[in-house]
């Protein structure tokens, strides 16, 4: 699970450039687990931060009131986002069903910094439904010959319909934003949990380190997921000091996403920074 | 039949395994018998571990071996600690061997350079840069490469950190106190030259370290064909100056030169200072210091239109001055056109001019906290251009950084190869129009067949 302070996480991640300001870190220490207790929390921790375009940047915050649990072979995780813009009121983001997710998967540019923002998406009116009634008989042959000259000019097709226009506010795009990157990233040093008897997924008491910890199939995607090293490949750079007995994965998918692992104390965390888009260019970025 | 199944369940259970001694017969026996003994509360729980059976039971610990990673320390990363540290021994004084007294002091360059602490405490108020530790390993290594007497700095400058996907970069800004000598000038006088040491786009020597306190690279000057070719390609850093920057367009150069390249275009559009600071000196090119600047409080400056940009702008030819090819030497007066010269912004123009970025603005300010009435607060800008450069101010310093990827905000589509030349048709002229058979009668006659050679008379008969 994440350090124990937050003060060590951004020691080993600021490398990284990523660096609360002194405001920010002072009051989180004390808001974070205030509202661990507000909300009845089995565990609260920093996800990272969206950058905004008017400079107030979203801090985003994920809890679970229980740990996961193994459910037929599936990981079943109750997890709860909050955000926070001064870093003192952590509010809820509340889940977004799957057509939203679609429609918010179309937006791209800035987020603009207020939550209540309300971002347009146009989609085309389905197709109207062809009518049940029968068709009018057809004409008799001589008609028809003189009928495509006539009646192209009476016949009007019916004006296309309106695309459907659908509200999608910013905090559901964050919500949006944090599930894609979470889905993507995630990263966890395998074997780090396991599953106890109660099916739960709970951290490893003999978790005894990595063995190859500069290599990539040594992290997984959450708790069952799959080995890094499966994903597009380029799309994670990962260093390895030998010296610190400290591994630093990088996402180039979602650049600002930095993981950290230390060898020593068995110990990892992870952040992301940045605008919450995906690196489209990515595979022409790669060498 | 149950009793024959419950009898081979039970041998199953004895069966000795090969690497522990006792069966699972015993170990359940163990178990329960504990459990009846002790009663602890929440049996249940303890059962998976076999907690209790370990204080009797000879349970494998997991050897020394196993808990560690199975990775030797590799000595290129011992070499990058003992090179930080070695950043903090202060410069010892040569003893003569003879007497084993102490001389003096190396000879250092001297050099001047920013508060770079200070600056630190600035950026990370508005909650940019590295750990305390960091910047302070980056100010050594700072100092260390000004007081080199081979290279003679005579300013020097943190200019930011660069990811790779195999490392990072240290950049560091500088100008010399010697100018080089300049390189050769082409014969053709058609091709575009790079700009002067000292002027334009290189204004500054740029140094490059991949791990703190450790070996200095001085990049070479950019030419607007590096500038021009890097704008057409989008690419991550390795981390080896040596590497091949395999684009299309191809670009000349490697990765060192690729780095210089995206130097240059971060550094004239995001290199900021507060309006006011400088003024433009006589000759229009020079900047000199405002006597009177007055500065600013926080609100003010977090207004776009209170800061400007510090470096001249980069025209798309690939220069800050504009160059045009010497006029034709024949006389096709009439034909020749003088291009017109790209226009640029004035230099130190304000911010609040610069394009749109993706429907947003091309900078957000930073404030350091959200209580409007606290005093002494410091402005950060951030730019969405260029996501990782920053610049902050507090009354009357100012500094600016860059930590990213070296990477532009925009998308880039990649370049399409140019079409495929159709084949050459036998029997066309250039324009692609068939010739006809009157056409050919220009060519020369055949020449007349081969007479036959005496040899073959000979083997007929």
């Amino acid at each position: 699970m994440p350090f124990k302070t937050l003060s060590q996480t951004f020691e080993l991640l600021s490398g990284s450039g990523f660096l609360l300001s002194n405001e920010q870190k002072a009051v989180v220490d004390f808001s974070l687990p205030l509202k661990k207790t507000e909300a009845n929390l089995a565990e609260l921790w920093l996800w990272g931060k969206l950058v905004a375009l008017d400079g107030r940047d979203y801090l985003i915050a994920k809890g679970t009131t229980e740990p996961p649990c193994v459910f037929e072979g599936k990981l079943q995780v109750d997890e709860k986002i909050y955000y926070s813009q001064d870093g003192v009121n952590w509010l809820d983001l509340a889940p977004i069903d799957e057509e939203m997710a679609q429609r918010a998967s179309t937006l791209t540019g800035f987020l603009e910094g207020n939550p209540g923002y309300i971002y347009i998406v146009e989609e085309p009116a389905p197709e109207p439904e062809p009518s049940d009634e029968p068709e009018p008989p057809p004409k008799p042959a001589e008609e028809e010959e003189e009928a495509p000259e006539g009646d192209a000019e009476e016949a009007e097709e019916p004006p296309p319909p309106e695309p459907l226009r659908f509200e999608i506010t910013e905090s559901a795009r964050i919500r949006f934003m944090v599930e894609v990157i979470s889905f993507s990233t995630n990263v966890i040093p395998k074997g780090f949990y396991s599953i106890t008897s109660k099916n739960e997924l709970a951290p490893n008491v003999l978790f005894s380190g990595l063995q190859y910890p500069d290599k990539l199939e040594s992290y997984i995607h959450g708790g069952l997921g799959a080995p890094l090293s499966e994903d597009v490949q380029g799309s994670w750079t990962i260093q390895y000091d030998t010296f610190r007995g400290l591994a630093t994965l990088r996402s180039l998918m979602f650049p600002g996403y930095v993981f950290v692992f230390k060898s020593d104390t068995n110990e990892f965390d992870a952040l992301y920074f940045g605008t919450g888009e995906a690196n489209k260019d990515m595979m022409f970025m790669l060498a | 039949m149950a009793a024959e199944k419950a009898k081979d369940a039970i041998t199953f259970l004895k069966k000795t395994p090969d690497v522990l001694d006792s069966t699972v017969y015993d170990h359940l026996v163990d178990i329960v018998g504990k459990i009846l003994l002790n009663k602890p509360v929440g049996a249940v729980d303890l059962l998976e571990t076999s907690y209790m059976t370990k204080k009797d039971f000879t349970a494998p610990t997991p050897t020394p071996s196993q808990a560690k990673p199975l990775i030797k320390q590799k000595p290129k990363d011992t070499a990058k600690a003992v090179a930080v540290s070695e950043l903090f021994i202060p410069p010892q004084p040569e003893i003569d061997p003879d007497t084993g007294e102490a001389g003096d002091l190396p000879v250092a360059n001297e050099y001047t350079t920013e508060n770079v602490l200070g600056d630190a405490a600035l950026f990370a108020s508005v909650g940019v840069g590295f750990s305390e530790s960091e910047w302070y390993s980056i100010m050594l290594t700072l100092k260390k490469l000004g007081e080199d007497t081979v290279k003679e700095l005579n300013t020097v400058r943190f200019f930011g950190k660069f990811f790779a996907t195999g490392g990072e970069y240290y950049v560091f800004e500088s100008t010399l106190k010697n100018e080089p000598e300049p390189p050769p000038e082409s014969e053709d006088p058609y091709l575009m030259p790079p700009e002067e040491f000292g002027t334009g786009a290189n204004s500054y020597t740029y140094w490059v370290t991949t791990k703190l306190g450790g070996p200095y690279t001085q990049l070479p000057d950019v030419t607007p064909t590096m500038i021009t070719q890097a704008r057409k390609i989008k690419k991550f850093l390795t981390g080896d100056l040596k590497a091949e920057v395999t684009a299309y367009p191809v670009f000349p150069g490697k990765e060192a030169e690729y780095l210089r390249a995206q130097i240059a275009r971060i550094a004239a559009t995001t290199t900021i200072c507060p309006g006011g600071f400088f003024a433009v000196g006589d000759d229009e090119v020079t900047l000199d210091n405002n006597e009177e600047f007055a500065p600013l409080g926080a609100a003010a400056m977090s207004e776009t239109a209170n800061w400007s940009h510090r470096y001249a702008h980069i025209k798309d030819q690939g220069r800050c001055v504009w160059w045009a090819p010497p006029p034709p030497e024949e006389e096709e007066e009439e034909e020749y056109e003088e291009p017109t010269p790209e226009a640029s912004p004035a230099l130190l123009n304000s911010l609040d001019k610069d394009t749109v970025v993706n429907g947003g603005t091309a900078w957000s300010a930073l404030k350091s906290s959200q209580i409007p009435s606290l005093p002494h607060q410091t402005v950060g800008m951030r730019s969405n251009l260029w996501p990782g450069a920053y610049a902050v101010c507090l009354g009357d310093k100012f500094s600016n950084v860059y930590i990213g990827w070296g990477v532009k905000n925009e998308r880039l589509p990649p370049t399409m190869p140019p079409v495929v030349n159709e084949e050459w048709l036998p029997f066309t002229d250039k324009e692609g129009v068939k010739i006809t058979c009157q056409e050919l009668t220009d060519l020369p006659p055949p020449p007349p067949p081969p007479e036959p050679e005496e040899d073959e008379e000979e083997e007929e008969d």
